[in-house]
């Protein structure tokens, strides 16, 4: 598609306004990180620190049991977002290119993942975890992270298949293609935009979670990141700044890594 | 592609093992607690009150009550309400209870105490809380058919805490009448200060309300607690009505944050704001105000003489009855009001338990001395847990409209009564 | 299978063919069920089982300890001669309706001007930033902006005294407010989604229509945009159902106050359930909320599927 030199010179200011607003609290936070506890209290928030007391907030993240939660996050978030788009991936192959009776039925049952309110889920799987033995394990909380991921998951990738040509698979078939290859080979290639950006919200969800993480554990060796970020509330702002920061950056560079992905298109569209 | 489909079949693998590994991993983990605990007895501490402290800081206090009672005391931190509601009310009829957890008081403490899931902790009561110097008066608010089924995790009184310099710029002194209260109110606003901060948080509403009623008659107060006085009585409509007149001459500033409190205290734009004790640790430690210098504390004075109320209220630390944990846990009791331990605890929390132990902040023992003169002042349990609580939540969400200026007192009386009406069955 | 990875072409004549035809038929039906029941059976075990839970809490009373006392549908008959519930369900809609317009629309509009700007990757950079920090972490972020001491503060310096005051403790300014904050952190992924979408069209039909001289407004009206409806579809729905839900930033912001204003069903749920103890009723507004979200996605999912 064309533009109009105009037209891009338009978007590009209207863009760089936008995005200036959009990460100007990030600018604020920056501004605070370099402040003691007591100068954030105190002074204006709009204000430049006058010293730099970002050494002694990052240290305060040492003490606190933020970083060392942060490997057992990533296998929970890296694990969860895995298995999801793989299952995902599957289901999603299935309802749209397999020969199953009522689709839609299949469908809603699994997309009812995300319909109900997540609060719902706190008691009853709390009550069989506990009876199960998979209370306060590592194996429990990827299991349910890997489960809640599934339905958008699956939600995405079929609203993709579906764009996918039916005589795509046909031909391969006629080839004598088994319906696995048919996903891996075929289908597989053509998603990396979705898979990469299932992949990330899923992750991102995942370790951003505070609820589940929380209630589902209660040792320091399997509590999440975000159990530890929120007991250091708001006692130490700049430190809590830093938390923040640290925190996100998994999130961050997972981002810019797929960053590519997202803006590829798939070739075979058009058979 | 297919070399592609082999490293993520290969990768999920490895993950799986990982998993595998961990799992096992986990379980370790805490079996390193399980052999300390095989000599010395070990216990989970779960709570919903260490949030916004440091965990040097909760590392310190553990250190402490493990040492002194010989027991592993491993702290569990809920910052989420839910987690913590469902985590604890969920495993307390089980073997995997905490054996020390706090919880609320009021309805929640006697529906738990009710259950048969809390351990009777009255004989420890006795040997160990009481000669420790915890006021044995405030037993009742523990105590469910003459058992004690909690030990206070915290006591916590609520007084006015003043800068100052705000009033000493302003030659004013501590008010001891209610008109002279209103007086210093008139001259701090028309210097352009704030009298008094109001508390924005679903459950504040009912500061000022308790305060107003007790400060008009303490009998009032307990009247409309246990229903024998209605809202819409002409008593309460009174109190309402001059309550509602300070509210519109501008003495009460709009509802904020709790952050946002302490700094306009600190800064002086406010003079004044109606606050527990631990906050003078927070305006001390984080807004630099120098105890008995730049701030100190008076109780709310009353309008027609007679003793002053200074509310309390007192967060309770329970023995899950099932646990395994149970008698290690009883064992941590005997230690926990030491005058050590409660020395390192008031330096974390804040809170004041026992007369042993002195704070380290001036104002906050300033607190404490008035609360044991009792020819001056009274102490009465706080409006949230002394009234029943499907009322009380009618009349915190009424009270705060009140207090946002969105309804008058004539609006939200009627209101309240109504519920009361439901519940006392008039 | 042989190493043909690398070939550009698919060979698969090495695959075996089976021997009886109505051997192969019941396998091939049993293979295409396996591929969803992982997916089916997690759903089920973790989620239906859960729902089902809480739709037999909500007929019962429950104070998460004691046991649970038979009540037939008093839970629901409370919910609905309940003010505060009504406040709340007024609050979810215009909580829905704005996030419908702007979390599906505003995207939308910044993914067109994206692709066709010059710093695409940049600009996405810029806007799915906050989408990357939890609701937990952008919510003490922007309590701290919006509190009297942040944004307030800066505009009382530029003259606009009136303004300085806690925005979030002002009755229904506030839900403005979040939705604003709700929509600075959450159109980043909607936005990706888009940008990806337009990366993958099938350009031709857009060439063939340019070539007819169709103008920009009606080239995406009438040919772009059908192209992507199915990212638009998921875009759409998923905000329908997270507009619905919405939780974790109005209980950082405001936790629902002041006086239960700024309220939503999910917010009354959780109040209901784990601040008053009131499971049942907070299972009822689970029901309620759940059956509205399933109604509304069924009418607009069934359209999907008769196409097919």
């Amino acid at each position: 598609m064309k533009t109009g030199k105009k037209t891009k010179i338009i978007f590009n200011l209207i863009l760089s306004v936008l995005s200036l607003i959009w990460i100007s609290p990030v600018f604020f936070v920056f501004l605070n990180v370099f402040k003691t506890k007591q100068e954030y209290n105190l002074g204006s928030l709009w204000l430049l620190p006058k010293g730099n007391n970002l050494m002694a907030n990052l240290k305060a993240l040492v003490t606190s049991r933020v970083l060392q939660s942060m490997s057992v996050t990533l296998l929970y978030a890296l694990s969860g977002a895995v298995l999801a788009v793989i299952i995902a991936m599957f289901a999603a192959y299935g309802l749209t290119h397999l020969n199953i009776r009522h689709k839609f039925f299949w469908f809603i049952m699994i997309y009812c993942g995300t319909v109900f309110p997540f609060q719902v889920y706190l008691i009853p799987i709390f009550k069989a975890y506990q009876k199960l033995g998979l209370y306060n394990t590592r194996i429990g909380m990827i299991l349910f992270y890997s489960a809640i991921c599934i339905p958008y998951s699956m939600f995405v990738f079929r609203n993709f298949f579906l764009g996918i040509d039916k005589e795509l698979c046909e031909s391969a078939r006629i080839e004598g293609a088994s319906e696995f290859m048919i996903l891996s080979r075929i289908f597989l290639p053509m998603s990396a935009a979705p898979v990469s950006i299932v992949f990330l919200s899923q992750f991102t969800w995942c370790w951003n979670d505070l609820m589940f993480g929380l209630t589902f554990t209660k040792s320091a060796q399997t509590r999440p990141i975000m159990a530890s970020l929120s007991i250091m509330g708001g006692g130490n702002p700049p430190a809590l700044f830093v938390a923040c920061i640290a925190s996100s950056l998994p999130t961050l560079i997972l981002f810019f890594l797929l960053n590519d992905k997202f803006q590829k298109g798939f070739a075979y569209m058009s058979k | 592609m297919r070399r592609k489909l082999l490293a993520l079949f290969l990768g999920t693998a490895l993950l799986f093992g990982t998993m595998a590994g961990c799992g096992s991993a986990g379980k370790d983990g805490a079996g390193e607690g399980e052999v300390l605990g095989a000599k010395t007895g070990a216990v989970e501490f779960w709570n919903d009150k260490l949030n916004n402290t440091d965990q040097e800081a909760i590392d310190e206090l553990m250190g402490s009550i493990s040492s002194l009672s010989g027991v592993d005391v491993s702290c569990v931190a809920y910052p989420d309400t839910a987690s913590y509601q469902t985590a604890l009310q969920q495993s307390v009829t089980t073997a995997d209870a905490p054996g020390l957890f706090t919880w609320w008081s009021g309805p929640q403490l006697m529906t738990l105490a009710g259950s048969g899931n809390l351990e009777d902790l009255t004989d420890i009561w006795d040997e160990y809380v009481v000669p420790n110097g915890v006021a044995d008066s405030v037993k009742e608010s523990l105590s469910l058919d003459g058992k004690v089924y909690a030990v206070p995790y915290s006591i916590i009184y609520n007084m006015i805490i003043y800068n100052k310099n705000v009033f000493a710029d302003n030659g004013l002194e501590v008010p001891t009448t209610f008109d002279e209260l209103l007086a210093v109110c008139e001259v701090l606003k028309s210097k352009g200060i704030t009298p008094i901060a109001l508390k924005n948080d679903g459950w504040a509403g009912f500061i000022w309300f308790q305060a107003m009623l007790a400060a008009y008659d303490p009998a009032l107060y307990q009247g409309v607690c246990d229903g024998s006085i209605a809202y819409t009585d002409e008593k309460v409509v009174n109190v309402m009505h001059i309550w509602q007149d300070m509210i519109e001459k501008g003495y009460f500033s709009e509802p904020m944050q709790i952050s946002d409190m302490d700094k306009s205290l600190a800064n002086g734009t406010v003079a004044m704001m109606l606050e527990p004790n631990y906050e003078c640790k927070t305006l001390t430690g984080d807004y630099g105000m120098e105890p008995e210098v730049d701030m100190s504390v008076f109780v709310v004075p009353p309008m027609n003489g007679g003793k002053s109320i200074i509310f309390f209220e007192i967060a309770p630390l329970c023995v899950a009855k099932g646990s395994d944990d149970k008698e290690a846990a009883k064992e941590v009791l005997k230690s926990w009001y030491t005058k050590d331990n409660q020395t390192v605890f008031t330096n974390v929390t804040g809170f004041l338990c026992t007369s042993q132990v002195v704070s380290e902040n001036a104002t906050a023992n300033e607190m404490v001395r008035l609360t044991q003169d009792d020819s001056k002042y009274e102490l009465m349990l706080r409006y949230y847990e002394n009234t029943d609580d499907s009322i009380r939540d009618v009349a915190l969400d009424e009270l705060m409209k009140f207090e946002t200026r969105a309804a008058g007192a004539d609006d939200i009386l009627p209101v309240i009564q109504q519920k009361a009406d439901e519940v006392f069955g008039n | 299978m042989n190493n043909t990875a690398s070939a550009p072409r698919l060979r698969l004549d090495n695959v075996p063919v089976a021997d009886s035809h109505i051997h192969k038929k019941r396998w091939t039906v049993i293979r295409d069920y396996m591929y969803i029941a992982p997916a089916v059976i997690l759903v089920a075990v973790f989620f239906i089982s859960s729902i089902l839970y809480t739709l037999m809490l909500s007929f019962n009373n429950w104070d998460g300890v004691n046991k649970m006392e038979f009540c037939r549908i008093d839970n629901y008959l409370a919910l609905f001669g309940d003010s505060n519930f009504m406040i709340s369900v007024g609050n979810t809609l215009i909580w829905v309706v704005s996030s419908l317009v702007i979390s599906v629309l505003l995207p939308l509009l910044l993914a067109i001007m994206i692709t066709k700007s010059s710093f695409a990757k940049l600009f996405t950079n810029f806007f799915y930033f906050p989408t990357a920090i939890s609701a937990t972490v952008s919510g003490v972020i922007m309590a701290t902006l919006l509190s009297t001491y942040g944004i307030p503060y800066l505009l009382g310096q530029l003259g606009h005294p009136e303004m300085v005051k806690d925005w979030l403790a002002v009755p229904y300014v506030n839900t403005f407010v979040m939705i604003l904050t709700g929509i600075w952190q959450g159109i980043g992924l909607n936005l990706v989604l888009y940008v990806a979408a337009f990366r993958n069209v099938d350009l031709s039909p857009i060439e063939a229509a340019m070539i007819d001289g169709v103008g920009p407004v009606k080239l995406y009206t009438k040919v772009v945009l059908p192209l992507i409806r199915p990212t638009i579809i998921v875009i759409l729905l998923m905000s329908l159902v997270n507009s619905f839900k919405v939780f974790d930033g109005i209980w950082v912001m405001t936790k629902g106050g002041p006086y239960r204003s700024s309220e939503t069903l999910a917010l009354t749920m959780y109040e209901e359930s784990f601040i008053y103890n009131r499971y049942g009723r907070g299972a009822a507004v689970a029901i309620v909320l759940t059956v509205v979200i399933l109604i509304v996605s069924y009418f607009n999912l069934r359209n999907t599927f008769r196409e097919e």
